[in-house]
């Protein structure tokens, strides 16, 4: 008769074994649970993806000071992409026919003429 | 996809497709990982109900991390046993908290069905050897001898070094044995 202290290492890994091919398995109504809250996941996702992006959206207005300040920006973006896109030719249109017209802007000089130069002279 | 194609993809792609919304990568994950989840958890709580609403808590952790999932930085597993790990760690504190004050209230002593020389008595006994292992130590023999989870991986659920989990599994198995020592017989090993 062995007066052994402890077990084979054999022996131990044969109750591993037992343990190993006893492991419980989930039941069907688990799965079932796990299942359902898997779906209901999903659903919230798609849930929450548009309202995510109205939140941001509606962070930014704020932060910039509100719809007004929305609106002035994006009146002030186009009108900058038409000013850029517009130059050189309607510029002068703009100049001459438009706000200008019957003005004598055009024909204003800033730098002194030749004549009053060679005059002093 | 069709769902056996799915066999062949890591847990993780599956993760990560379940959080754009693929239905079937959940069931794919939900036949796979459950059972898991499930083995270990009812090993570590001794209490199937517990086990499985233990089981359908982490799943649905697993379900709720997956949009923001950061690929390679964990294997889905090793997460998940960490999950695991940590609901029954509180369990088994709360339960303990309650045994304290319950008056001669039995544990819950699975009605073993005599000690026969069966797969089930043994499994009977390993279990109540394990039970009177440290948690730590329990830990890591029920992941490395039962659930056949590797030293690293243990190691990267329990937060600490390989070295570390060889050393718990070492100390777990030979307090096991030697727990068990007496009862050869009854084990159906017999006398050498």
């Amino acid at each position: 008769m062995t007066d052994q202290k402890e077990l084979q290492e054999s022996e131990l890994d044969a109750l591993f074994s037992a343990a190993t091919d006893a492991t419980p398995r989930p039941s069907s109504t688990l799965l079932a649970r796990v299942s359902a809250d898997a779906e209901a996941e999903i659903a919230n996702a798609v849930v929450a993806r548009p309202a995510r992006t109205t939140g941001m959206l509606k962070r930014f207005v704020s932060l910039i000071g509100g719809w007004p300040t929305a609106a002035g920006l994006a009146s002030a973006t186009l009108a900058g992409i038409w000013i850029g896109y517009a130059v050189p030719e309607t510029l002068d249109g703009l100049a001459g026919g438009t706000w200008f017209v019957g003005s004598d802007l055009d024909m204003v000089q800033f730098t002194a003429s030749i004549d009053s130069l060679l005059g002093e002279g | 996809m069709p769902f056996d194609a799915l066999n062949e993809v890591s847990d993780e792609a599956l993760l990560v497709a379940f959080g754009n919304g693929d239905r079937e990568a959940a069931r794919a994950l939900t036949l796979r990982l459950t059972p898991k989840v499930m083995g270990f958890s009812a090993r570590m709580l001794r209490d199937v109900a517990e086990a499985e609403d233990v089981t359908q808590e982490a799943m649905l952790r697993l379900w709720r991390v997956a949009p923001k999932w950061r690929q390679g930085e964990a294997k889905v597993t090793t997460w998940l046993y960490r999950v695991v790990m940590n609901l029954c760690t509180d369990r088994l504190r709360r339960k303990r908290a309650v045994a304290l004050d319950a008056i001669e209230e039995p544990v819950d002593q699975t009605p073993g069905v005599e000690a026969k020389m069966t797969t089930d008595a043994r499994v009977q006994a390993l279990q109540e050897a394990l039970q009177d292992l440290p948690e730590r130590q329990r830990q890591a023999v029920i992941l490395r001898h039962i659930e056949g989870v590797s030293n690293p991986e243990i190691a990267a659920v329990m937060d600490i070094s390989t070295e570390a989990v060889e050393s718990l599994t070492a100390r777990g198995k030979r307090a096991l044995s030697t727990a068990l020592a007496g009862r050869r017989e009854e084990l159906g090993f017999g006398d050498d």
